[in-house]
């Protein structure tokens, strides 16, 4: 099998076109994909490719500039990144607090309580 | 799962920041916080602004960026296997929306460049590859020979394609020195090069 760095697009129904066509119905070798309701669907199972087992797969997406989205738009995240990025800003914007030189803090709130 | 919104991301990061009162006074300004956050995001997604004018001529309309997401999970499905979008891509022609999809794995990878909405055809002599255009299919490009056969050239006016042959990077123009000579019949699906095919040259034909 070939490797190539990005898999073949296809649009909608061509994989099955193609699988008509004896003489290209491999693809070459290579893998092509088609994007049905959600989903990018490849050719063949790439998961179980011997020598490969590809587990995961990088993408690129047009997405509207994040200028654009309003406050309340669906922004093109999943949760998972968004859990990262709150993260990442409390981080950045958090004043970091004055070293604390006692020991054991609770010790002197508790001779002040007396 | 929350629908993740700007508005989201704000009032959980002021949450966090005035822990967890919001009578608290406010140490950062809203507008000071989104921007941060949008930063955020762009690093994350590795934003970058897409042309306006495609290589095929095509436009698109602007404000558009292509984000990048990485270690998108593949599962097994019928047979087949698939991985789920991780965001809905912009509606665009050909489904261009979803404009890059290539195995996590570095490595072991043949580097061509070429954007995938051109019809453009790169080919390795000795070692067909169709990068791009499905239909578009180079059929027998073999060192030794001098003949290329593509499905797409029966098609074309004979001087409705440029063809350019050499290494990579492949120069974008004709060099003019007489190696990219080469003859094609009018209606027939290929082309005759003057001079015989090099195993591990590169084949470049724009459509």
């Amino acid at each position: 099998m070939i490797v190539l760095n990005q898999y073949i697009p296809l649009q909608n129904g061509q994989a099955n076109f193609i699988k008509s066509q004896n003489l290209i119905n491999n693809l070459l070798g290579t893998v092509g994909y088609e994007v049905r309701d959600g989903y990018v669907v490849f050719t063949e199972d790439i998961t179980s490719v011997s020598g490969q087992n590809v587990n995961a797969v990088d993408m690129q997406l047009v997405t509207m500039d994040l200028d654009k989205y309003g406050d309340y738009d669906l922004l093109p995240i999943g949760s998972d990144m968004a859990a990262q990025i709150i993260t990442e800003v409390v981080g950045m914007l958090m004043q970091t607090p004055p070293p604390d030189l006692r020991v054991d803090s609770r010790a002197e709130e508790a001779v002040n309580k007396r | 799962m929350a629908l993740v919104t700007k508005q989201y991301l704000y009032e959980t990061v002021s949450a966090l920041l005035e822990g967890g009162n919001p009578s608290a006074g406010k140490k950062f300004e809203t507008r000071m916080v989104q921007a941060f956050i949008q930063q955020s995001i762009n690093r994350k997604l590795k934003t970058e602004y897409l042309s306006v004018t495609l290589p095929s001529d095509e436009t698109i309309p602007e404000g558009l960026v292509l984000a990048c997401y990485d270690q998108v999970p593949v599962t097994s499905y019928k047979g087949l296997s698939r991985a789920k979008l991780p965001a809905m891509p912009i509606s665009l022609r050909r489904n261009m929306g979803v404009y890059f999809v290539g195995p996590a794995v570095a490595g072991n990878i043949s580097p061509i460049p070429t954007p995938v909405t051109s019809l453009t055809i790169q080919a390795v002599i000795d070692r067909t590859i169709v990068v791009v255009g499905t239909t578009e299919l180079v059929i027998g490009v073999a060192g030794g020979s001098t003949i290329v056969t593509c499905n797409s050239f029966a098609n074309v006016a004979d001087t409705g394609f440029t063809v350019i042959r050499g290494n990579v990077p492949i120069p974008s123009i004709d060099p003019l020195d007489g190696s990219n000579y080469f003859t094609k019949v009018k209606t027939n699906n290929y082309i005759l090069f003057n001079t015989p095919l090099v195993p591990g040259e590169y084949l470049k034909i724009q459509i």
